[in-house]
């Protein structure tokens, strides 16, 4: 306890800020002129008194599945929840295939999202501690475990059972809780990992409609055992379960209002879904999405996990023809299992950029935005090891985890479609980058459903962006730009209203790259909007670069390249191009204060190997012909909203 | 050889065993229905357990259409599994072996856990493993940023500059330096902390300054930093009992652990394992006439 609050008060201390007694609104907070002159006024004197905003994100993976998975234990994972807890921590363990394991540096939080489904289990044979201890065998059998021999113990008592022996003192009475099953086990073991201050073990499940059109989602609990235990997760199955994400939602607005807790859900890998993730058209209906759907998604799904191992789904180059960034680890061949290929029309409803952009056309219609949501990125990986760095990856499945063989092997082969992807296609992505106030779930919770979050594809850069009315180059400069941010304006995912007569919307934003990682290349803004007629456009703007005293755009507009130090055959880089920290204030020069529009952040990296180049360089693999062997990490952050008067 | 290619055969192989299966459940059925039997009964424990589980995933009473509903479910799940069963489809099914597997893990873990260590067993644990739960050292301080990124070549001479005039009395730290994302002011912090956001050379050198006098210039990943450290906390030990839950913790996941292995082991010597080394090695990838089959 002493050392949460000590941690905290260091949290705080580390960054000033004015606002007063309030802290950060719960949900992503709008700001207009009126808010933040108010807010002005009632600067105490103290720069210490009342701060309590975000002062460094949290990096963590809201996706990752273990042995409890039958998905992933049917590929030879061994570790469950608890070994997952520890490898995120920061510990050693011992990977599946025998390989010892561990991260660069801890995570500060992981959700184990295990697939959903339930299983029965063995009575807990010492539910009533002094019913065994009354019984004779029963006392044996508590001392054999005392004395360090529970494996005899262990044996005895099975074959006891199995035989029909077993004594009936130590039977367990009808109406307690007799059967502990797997969700009950994850349950368990995010409690006891769970460190308040230090690390925080999310309790949570993926709930993973089937069909293999990924509408899959996971949902993620504020609360802990005593609310989570109360229900079992939303299954797929019937009559319990559905496959339609409606249904979904009514299991969290029943969860909520049964228990007072609070959850939310991520939607993830749009890029198989076969155009079902951002639908227009509801599947199961075959109508437009009606205003229940729409209120539904909007309630519940604040972010979307964007960039995983099965994908990058920011953009997709036939969407953003003009994006000389789009199509990173693209995976656009088919569904999640390539049985049914892909077409071109389905991108629109696949794609981060563009749900935005058709999100704004439904609240145009409806009123309501149904993809308002902020960006997370998360492993995905069914090791149970949430590793997303290029040098230390150990895949996407126990099969995958690092061999000589993974170079050349095939993921997934659909012999029906004849479509196939290489486990060297397999990204090595991604974290979800979190600004809270502290370390434990209730902070983390809010600030993800206040969308103060941003994705990165395995890095660890930090990424500011404050979107306001007022900022000026000078808040650039200022010593502490988070103080400028977020008493000028709002954060990511916040919305900015009703423009003051005159003025443009202005961006602090601000990238260090990764304490041990690359160097940063430039930080762009992209630009979503709607114009009169209601056609929807998309901008990426270059706002700040590395190594600008010899690189400025050409007469195009266009900035050079940042370069290559890549070695791939040793893969190894240098720093030697590129910037460690970009900063700067930036105004829209195309607003037009009557259209809706949204504005987030991209920030580029230098190139850097790829997990491939450290395979071929530590096995000696050789790897196939059009093997990607560089890549460019980047983070993307929740957008900013900007709603003209209705 | 050819002949096991054969589909013919194995199709009539698949009969035969097939059919020798059902006849040997047939003989062994009862026919007035013991729980493996031909009996179906959906009594108060099943229906208990159906709405229990309804209940956990709807968060509402199931009326009686929903009920009616889920016994016509497990009923159909029943025959099936029990048909399935009969024919030892379990048996080569890797899901539904993997599931029993873990079965068999979660009942011995269950064993040896619910059973709480008793003092002396904790005390041991946390004695042998104290290393792990000592608090390690820490500091607090304040620091100068100089960006590199900002100010070129002349990075160092600028905060080399900046050290002799903070050395005066009275001098404030805040005029000085470039912005930082993350703050000039840290407390309590080991060195992990300052490695996840400075860069590890950073960390370890802010453990070693001397405290309440400025020094440096310390190299971080972004730039050089002048540091005045405020408060160093050394390493301690912790005691017990404010790390109980953890010890805890840490000893029922060893006797985890070791539990699962040990009877594994002691499983396994009820069985007589074969293995056909021959088998084994001509079929390894690394066996010399197959190898670098990859296409």
């Amino acid at each position: 306890m002493k050392t949460t609050t000590k941690m905290l008060l260091a949290v705080l201390l580390t960054t000033p800020l004015f606002a007063a007694e309030e802290s950060l609104p719960a949900d992503a907070g709008t700001l207009d002129k009126e808010k933040a002159d108010a807010a002005f006024k009632e600067r105490p004197y103290s720069p210490y008194a009342g701060r309590n905003f975000p002062s460094r994100p949290f990096f963590g993976d809201t996706h990752l599945h273990t042995s409890y998975s039958f998905d992933a234990g049917t590929f030879g994972c061994r570790l469950g929840p608890r070994d997952a807890y520890q490898f995120a921590r920061g510990e050693e363990v011992t990977a599946s295939t025998g390989q010892r394991a561990k991260l660069s540096r801890p995570l500060d939080f992981l959700v184990v999202a295990d697939h959903s489904d339930n299983m029965g289990l063995f009575p807990m044979l010492f539910g009533g501690a002094p019913q065994v201890m009354a019984d004779p065998t029963g006392r044996r059998w508590y001392e054999m475990i005392q004395k360090g021999e529970g494996g005899k113990a262990a044996l005895e008592i099975i074959a006891t059972f199995g035989e029909g022996k077993f004594p009936p003192a130590l039977q367990v009475a009808p109406g307690t809780p007799a059967y502990r099953d797997a969700w009950n086990a994850t349950i368990d073991a995010a409690e006891e990992y769970n460190d308040p201050g230090r690390f925080t073990a999310f309790i949570g499940y993926e709930w993973t409609a089937q069909g293999t059109s990924n509408i899959h989602r996971n949902v993620i609990f504020r609360d802990n055992a005593a609310l989570a235990r109360q229900v079992a997760p939303f299954t797929v199955d019937p009559p319990a379960g559905s496959a339609n994400e409606r249904d979904l939602w009514k299991w969290m607005q029943a969860y909520e209002d049964k228990t007072g807790g609070d959850v939310l859900a991520i939607p993830h890998n749009g890029n198989v879904s076969n155009a079902r993730m951002f639908p227009l058209i509801e599947f199961f209906t075959g109508k437009p999405m009606d205003l229940t759907y729409v209120q539904a998604r909007n309630k519940w799904e604040h972010l979307y996990e964007v960039t995983q191992m099965k994908g990058d789904g920011e953009s997709h180059p036939f969407l953003s023809p003009n994006d000389e960034f789009a199509g990173y680890e693209t995976w656009d061949k088919g569904n999640l299992d390539a049985g049914v290929a892909k077409t071109k029309d389905m991108l629109q409803f696949e794609y981060a950029r563009q749900a935005l952009l058709n999100g704004m056309k439904v609240e145009k219609e409806l009123g309501v935005n149904p993809f308002k949501f902020g960006m997370v990125g998360s492993t995905d990986s069914h090791t149970a090891l949430a590793t997303a760095e290029e040098d230390n990856f150990f895949g996407k499945v126990t099969t995958m985890e690092p061999s000589a063989h993974r170079l050349t092997k095939s993921f997934i082969k659909n012999p029906k479609t004849g479509l196939e992807i290489m486990e060297w296609e397999v990204a090595a992505s991604g974290y979800a980058a979190v600004w809270a106030t502290e370390n434990t779930r209730a902070a983390l919770f809010d600030a993800m459903e206040r969308r103060e979050t941003y994705a990165t594809t395995g890095t660890r850069m930090v990424v500011r962006f404050f979107g306001g009315w007022d900022f000026e180059k000078a808040d650039a400069h200022t010593r502490s730009p988070a103080l400028a941010g977020y008493t000028k304006g709002v954060p990511m995912g916040g919305d900015l209203n009703n423009a003051p007569e005159g003025k443009s919307p202005s961006f602090l934003v601000a990238a260090m790259k990764d304490p041990i990682g690359a160097n940063l290349d430039r930080i762009q803004v992209i630009k979503g909007w709607m114009d009169d007629k209601g056609e929807l456009h998309e901008k990426v703007y270059d706002v700040v670069w590395g190594d600008a005293d010899k690189r400025q755009p050409d007469k195009n507009g266009k900035l050079p390249s940042v370069g290559s130090t890549v070695d791939i055959e040793n893969a190894t880089w240098t720093n030697t191009i590129g910037a460690p920290e970009l900063i700067t204030v930036w105004k829209d020069p195309d607003f037009d204060a009557k259209q809706r529009a949204f504005y987030y952040v991209r920030v580029m990296e230098i190139p850097t190997p790829r997990w491939t180049a450290y395979d071929a360089n530590r096995f000696g693999s050789k790897p196939l012909p059009d093997t990607q062997m560089t890549t460019a990490e980047r983070a993307y952050t929740s957008p900013i909203w900007y709603n003209p008067p209705k | 050889m050819k002949l096991f290619k054969e589909p013919l055969l194995h199709f009539l192989t698949l009969g035969a065993v097939i059919f020798g299966l059902h006849a040997w459940r047939q003989e062994r059925a009862p026919d007035d229905g013991a729980a493996n039997g031909k009996r179906i009964e959906v009594n108060t424990a099943t229906i208990t357990r159906l709405k229990d589980g309804w209940m956990r995933q709807f968060q509402r009473s199931p009326n009686s259409a929903d009920l009616r509903g889920m016994v016509e479910q497990h009923i159909r799940e029943e025959v099936l599994c029990r048909e399935a069963l009969a024919l030892g489809l379990d048996r080569e099914d890797s899901i539904v072996r993997r599931r029993l597997a873990q079965k068999m893990e979660f009942l011995t873990q269950d064993i040896t856990t619910s059973v709480a260590p008793d003092e002396a067993a904790l005390k041991a644990f946390f004695d042998k493993n104290a290393a792990r739960y000592a608090r390690p050292a820490q500091v607090s301080f304040r620091h100068v940023y100089f960006s590199k990124e900002k100010r070129g070549a002349k990075l160092d001479a600028d905060a080399t500059a900046a050290l002799v005039a903070l050395a005066k009395p009275g001098v404030s730290d805040d005029t000085f330096g470039d912005s930082f994302l993350h703050g000039f002011e840290f407390s309590d912090q080991a060195e992990q902390d300052l490695a996840s956001q400075f860069g590890p050379e950073f960390a370890a050198a802010v453990l070693r300054a001397p405290v309440d006098a400025w020094s440096g210039p310390v190299s971080s990943s972004y730039g050089v930093h002048l540091v005045r450290v405020t408060h160093r906390g050394e390493p301690q030990p912790a005691n017990l009992a404010s790390v109980r839950e953890t010890v805890l913790r840490d000893l029922l996941e060893e006797r985890r652990r070791t539990v699962n292995e040990e009877t594994l082991a002691r499983m396994r010597q009820n069985y007589q394992v074969v293995i056909d080394e021959a088998a084994l090695k001509s079929a390894s990838s690394d066996f010399p006439k197959t190898a670098d089959a990859t296409p």
